[in-house]
């Protein structure tokens, strides 16, 4: 049986030994999947109600109505969450841990009831406001029963029931609460380029952990003699790149659809964001690539891969949404793939743009991948020579 | 004999430029470059637009009482718009994140982008109806009785009357430290790939074939072990320090009581330690062993927070946050940053200890197995 020869046999041969190679190992099925599992849980947190919600602990052992008539009236504003804490000692930890952002403690008992706000000393003024205003609310109707008390000289009883028959016929301020649909919520989106980021960040990672297994085959000697065939050094390194690319596209879809799957994650544009994984994939294949070309020891190539994922991610905006850095670490941003990819995604999640606005990104990062490639299999020429 | 084996092995691994990225210069180069991001744009002043109605007693309330509160209290910026549409536009132009509109008794609350400006506008509008609706209403039972009270005074008095509820002046609670709790993220990261480069030594030596030509020398095996325990030991030791001094020294990070912070350090270390002995006992190979290494430092730093607070997510992620030992390094850094002193962190340490007692033993008894094999 004759096998076909030309570049497209070489390269599906190589891709399919390297494959082999990969899978024949039954740990690394474990690897290949546990990472983005692993991922998909990360990406679960970041997006969770409680990433940007502000959290407020309450300590609450009065048993009194007035002070769970307040806790009521704080619940309802939307950008607050409650946790209920056992002690002011458990509270003033969970602050110094930021597990909550601030928090308040009722002591006393009712008609004497104290409420001792707990904070760092420099933020949350904003909170104390919205405590404030719930407190008001909760109070005013004591506060009226007793100006009517002293007003008309009856009991503190008799007064809060005259207040409350002439509160249903007092004219009433009518409040009323819209939103205006236009403007996204900044909350979810910092949510959104929170998911984006690790997006980014464990893409480019996965996909670099390839660099290890080019070196394996050029340090055993592997490269060299595929080279004694008839087979040039730019279909060697398609070979063994195209293999790691398919890997790290099952990594890419795993955290993809997990995510969607798992956590519901709304990517908006399937499409797009898709695409975007192929270019960041094609990245971090390239990357790799030319690591595993010039590297020197498989510790090296792991150090130096963990390093870079985890430093251009924070350059790249993954670590804290780019909308956010200050202007010049912004524009530098922009030498690093992740950043382009960041953008792209704040352009699909925050602003609703799809593929017709990220086209460029998508071909910046082809381009760079591709640019990556060739210069591996320049880099390579050169040590093979 | 421990002593030479230590000492040849961290100097062979001092030398070995893998080492170093991974256990110094990482972690700086993280730490410096996420706290150049943070000089970025400081919490401004919430902007929040008004449309007054000056025949209005609501309006005048907004305007006069809160509204003007927290605009002194530098909390938000107070734009004057003439209607709500106007409002609407603005919001739209994002130059406010939420705006109030005053018409006679009726208030609108208009919610932008920003929530909490949202939030706030909405409070303000609540409680100030709230307020003014008890005034009403306190004017309206003197009426009933037949009285002739002047509302002034009657408003006066329900503004002075003592609340059921009393709000005490805030009581400010020593947090972490923002540069020193992304400075630790980061160092428990990296420690746990620090550590490596010892213990994993001596499946690299076994593949190598000096172990066997150690093991020919007249040396007990278990002294072997434990030059590679030690090597990892000191190499996890010199990372912590030096990210600890650095961002202190350079970046003016804020760790905490010294004392308190080498305490926990030197558990932290011990817990890392204990972790990739395990590993080296578990794994069949050095690839493999520094696989399982990369994964897990992964794994419990995304699990521990060094990346973002798990822990405030609650649920399952909480708990599960707290088995990692980088939740326990934060936990007691938070504790000494609260004002505790050494009793605060026992906590931390002994869980920190435990952890390593618990995965080191079994990780000892394992690994030298690889030393005899």
């Amino acid at each position: 049986m004759s096998s076909p020869t030309g570049p497209i046999a070489t390269v599906s041969a190589l891709v399919r030994a390297n494959l082999q190679r990969l899978l024949r190992e039954k740990s690394n099925y474990f690897f290949i999947l546990a990472l983005p599992l692993m991922i998909v849980f990360a990406l679960g947190v970041a997006v969770a109600d409680s990433a940007t919600s502000s959290l407020i602990g309450v300590v609450n052992e009065t048993g009194s109505q007035t002070a769970s008539a307040f806790r009521h009236r704080l619940n309802a504003a939307d950008s607050v969450r409650l946790v209920d804490m056992s002690s002011e000692a458990d509270l003033r930890l969970a602050i110094a841990r930021k597990a909550v952002d601030a928090g308040y403690v009722v002591t006393g008992s009712e008609g004497h009831l104290k409420v001792e706000w707990f904070a760092a000393p420099e933020a949350n003024l904003e909170l104390r406001s919205i405590l404030q205003s719930a407190l008001t609310e909760t109070n005013v109707r004591g506060q009226v029963a007793q100006v009517v008390a002293d007003q008309e000289r009856v009991p503190l009883t008799e007064a809060t029931d005259l207040a409350d028959k002439a509160a249903e016929i007092a004219p009433k301020v009518e409040v009323k609460v819209s939103h205006d649909d236009d403007a996204g919520s900044i909350a979810g989106a910092i949510r959104s380029s929170l998911a984006g980021g690790q997006l980014t960040l464990f893409l480019f990672l996965t996909a670099m952990a390839g660099s290890g297994y080019l070196l394996t085959s050029r340090l055993y000697g592997v490269t060299r003699r595929t080279q004694a065939a008839p087979v040039r050094i730019g279909w060697i390194i398609l070979g063994e790149a195209l293999g790691r690319f398919v890997v790290a596209l099952i990594q890419a879809a795993i955290i993809f659809f997990g995510s969607i799957l798992l956590f519901g994650v709304d990517w908006k544009e399937p499409l797009a964001v898709w695409l975007l994984c192929l270019g960041m994939g094609m990245v971090g294949t390239g990357a790799a690539m030319l690591l595993g070309t010039v590297g020197r020891s498989e510790q090296q190539v792991g150090a130096i891969a963990t390093t870079l994922s985890l430093v251009l991610a924070a350059i790249g905006g993954s670590m804290q949404p780019l909308a956010f850095f200050p202007d010049t670490m912004r524009t530098l941003a922009f030498l690093t793939p992740h950043a382009w990819m960041n953008d792209a995604l704040w352009t699909i999640l925050v602003k609703g743009g799809g593929l017709a606005q990220v086209w460029p990104a998508i071909l910046v990062l082809v381009a760079e991948g591709l640019a990556l490639l060739g210069l591996a299999t320049w880099m390579m020429r050169r040590s093979l020579r | 004999m421990i002593w030479t084996l230590l000492m040849r092995d961290l100097g062979s691994r001092l030398r070995d430029r893998s080492a170093l990225v991974l256990a110094v210069i990482a972690p700086i180069a993280l730490v410096t470059v996420l706290s150049l991001l943070m000089g970025g744009p400081d919490t401004k002043k919430i902007p929040v637009g008004f449309a007054p109605d000056s025949a209005s007693t609501v309006s005048k309330a907004l305007q006069d009482g809160p509204l003007q509160q927290l605009t002194d209290d530098d909390v938000i910026a107070l734009t004057m718009y003439a209607d709500r549409a106007e409002i609407t536009k603005a919001i739209d132009k994002g130059t406010v994140d939420a705006g109030i509109a005053v018409d006679g008794d009726s208030v609108d609350v208009i919610k932008g982008g920003g929530i909490v400006a949202g939030a706030i506008a909405e409070a303000v509008a609540r409680s100030t109806a709230a307020a003014v609706d008890g005034v009403t209403t306190a004017v309206a039972a003197d009426r009933m009785r037949g009285g002739k009270a002047d509302p002034e005074t009657l408003a006066k008095a329900v503004l002075a009357a003592k609340p059921a509820l009393d709000l005490g002046d805030a009581t400010p609670v020593g947090v972490l430290d923002t540069k020193a709790q992304l400075a630790a993220g980061m160092a428990t990261l990296f420690l746990f790939f620090a550590v490596q480069f010892g213990v994993l030594g001596l499946l690299e030596e076994r593949r190598s074939g000096t172990l066997p030509r150690l093991l020919a020398a007249p040396l007990a095996p278990w002294k072997i072990l434990a030059s590679k325990v030690l090597t990892s030991l000191v190499l996890g030791l010199i990372s912590m320090t030096l990210l600890i001094s650095y961002s202190s020294l350079a970046l003016g990070a804020h760790w905490g009581n010294w004392v308190g912070v080498s305490v926990l350090t030197v558990s932290g270390v011990l817990a890392a330690v204990a972790t990739v002995t395990l590993v080296a006992g578990v794994a069949k190979s050095s690839e493999q062993a520094a696989a399982i290494q990369g994964m897990l430092a992964m794994g419990l730093a995304i699990l521990g927070g060094s990346f973002f607070s798990v822990a405030r997510s609650g649920g399952i992620a909480a708990i599960l946050s707290r088995i990692t030992p980088h939740y326990w390094y934060g936990e007691g850094l938070a504790r000494l940053a609260e004002g505790g002193t050494l009793t605060a962190i026992r906590t931390p340490v002994l869980v920190l200890l435990a952890f390593a007692l618990v995965v080191g033993v079994p990780g000892l008894m394992l690994a030298k197995r690889t030393v005899r094999a």
